[in-house]
């Protein structure tokens, strides 16, 4: 089961992407704003996680699908 | 069904009138008329169809991939000249909410080709965007969430007509008829596979096919039924899309792993560009839920 966490930006640095799940700096999304992306694993929380809220994946959806990740404007 | 049997080119048979052989060594079909070989070459090697018993999953939060399938008029795949431009594209997908798909210059462009999106950023209702518009919102009947679709836009080059075809059904859910210039046209750099406009989609796709060629009259062979609903992927083989994403059967695929670079292995495959689908973000998964 993929578990998920919010970070700063500034704290990309500080991910051991051979302990999560996506790739590498390239692959992360990021808030509208820039200012966080989010990290997902499964298993243990990483060491350099701990701290950090853990989300499910109902809950991450339902924060990314908020005006601070998803923009509404209309094409 | 007879088997032609085989000869190398270092050790051919001897002739012999009508001898026809398939040589092992560059895979092309000799024909002897007494003196000399006469050889028939393939266009092109599609691989072999394993079945299907992979797809691809996208978690809704940042996964998606990509491949830059280049339609602008300087070198693209689509024909150069406005007035020649035929296109197909099929694919089987079950979502759940979320982006479904996007022939773009980036992810979140405002002046996409094609867009396959929700209404809104939460919805569930699916729109179409295409020459130029959003065009056609599909009812609950025509896309069903959570279930498995197929879906197929084609264009026609002679009268420029688009259609769109949901679950094997031959009456289009929709037809435009454009004026002769595709709209956006400088801005089909990319496909994106579970995400577009809005961000990203929790969906599976399955079996995607693109041809730059109006398939519409092979609705049912693509579908794999001549009754609208009961149709499940088929060996495209024979169809030759000049891309074809088996999303896992021709990959080192397992239930659950990472889906990282999927194989093109359609028509375009052997040329000097590979159109792999690659990740685009996050990490989608292989599974073996599919059609």
């Amino acid at each position: 089961m993929r578990t998920y966490c919010i970070i700063h930006s500034s704290e990309v640095s500080s991910v051991d992407f051979d302990q999560v799940l996506q790739a590498d700096e390239d692959k992360l999304r990021y808030s509208l704003d820039g200012t966080k992306t989010f990290i997902k694993y499964e298993g243990t929380q990483p060491f350099f996680l701990l701290g950090k809220t853990e989300y499910t994946h109902e809950e991450i959806l339902s924060i990314l699908s908020g005006s601070e990740w998803t923009s509404d404007e209309i094409i | 069904m007879s088997t032609l049997t085989t000869h190398t080119t270092a050790s051919r048979d001897s002739h012999s009138i009508g001898l026809c052989k398939f040589n092992t060594t560059s895979k092309a079909i000799e024909v002897s008329d007494g003196n000399s070989w006469y050889i028939y070459d393939y266009d092109q090697f599609l691989g072999s169809y394993t079945g299907n018993s992979y797809a691809v999953s996208y978690d809704g939060t940042d996964d998606y991939h990509t491949v830059a399938l280049d339609g602008t008029s300087t070198g693209g795949v689509l024909a150069s000249s406005d007035t020649d431009i035929a296109l197909t594209l099929s694919f089987w997908f079950k979502p759940s909410g979320g982006d479904i798909f996007g022939w773009q210059d980036t992810p979140t462009s405002t002046s996409p080709t094609i867009l396959f999106t929700p209404q809104n950023a939460s919805g569930t209702t699916y729109s179409l965007y295409y020459a130029g518009a959003y065009r056609h919102t599909f009812s609950s009947s025509e896309i069903v969430v959570g279930s498995w679709n197929h879906f197929m836009i084609t264009r026609t080059a002679s009268t420029n007509t688009w259609s769109i075809f949901c679950n094997g059904n031959s009456t289009p859910v929709d037809t435009f008829v454009q004026t002769n210039s595709l709209s956006n046209r400088a801005n089909m750099t990319n496909m994106y596979f579970s995400s577009a406009y809005y961000g990203h989609g929790q969906n599976v796709f399955d079996e995607i096919a693109f041809w730059n060629s109006d398939q519409s009259s092979n609705l049912s062979t693509i579908y794999g039924s001549s009754t609208p609903g009961s149709g499940s992927p088929v060996d495209l083989t024979s169809s030759q899309p000049y891309c074809w994403w088996r999303m896992g059967d021709n990959e080192s695929a397992s239930n659950g792993s990472a889906a990282g670079t999927i194989t093109n292995t359609g028509t375009s495959s052997t040329g000097s560009t590979n159109y792999d689908l690659t990740v685009g973000g996050g990490s989608p998964t292989y599974t073996n839920s599919v059609v």
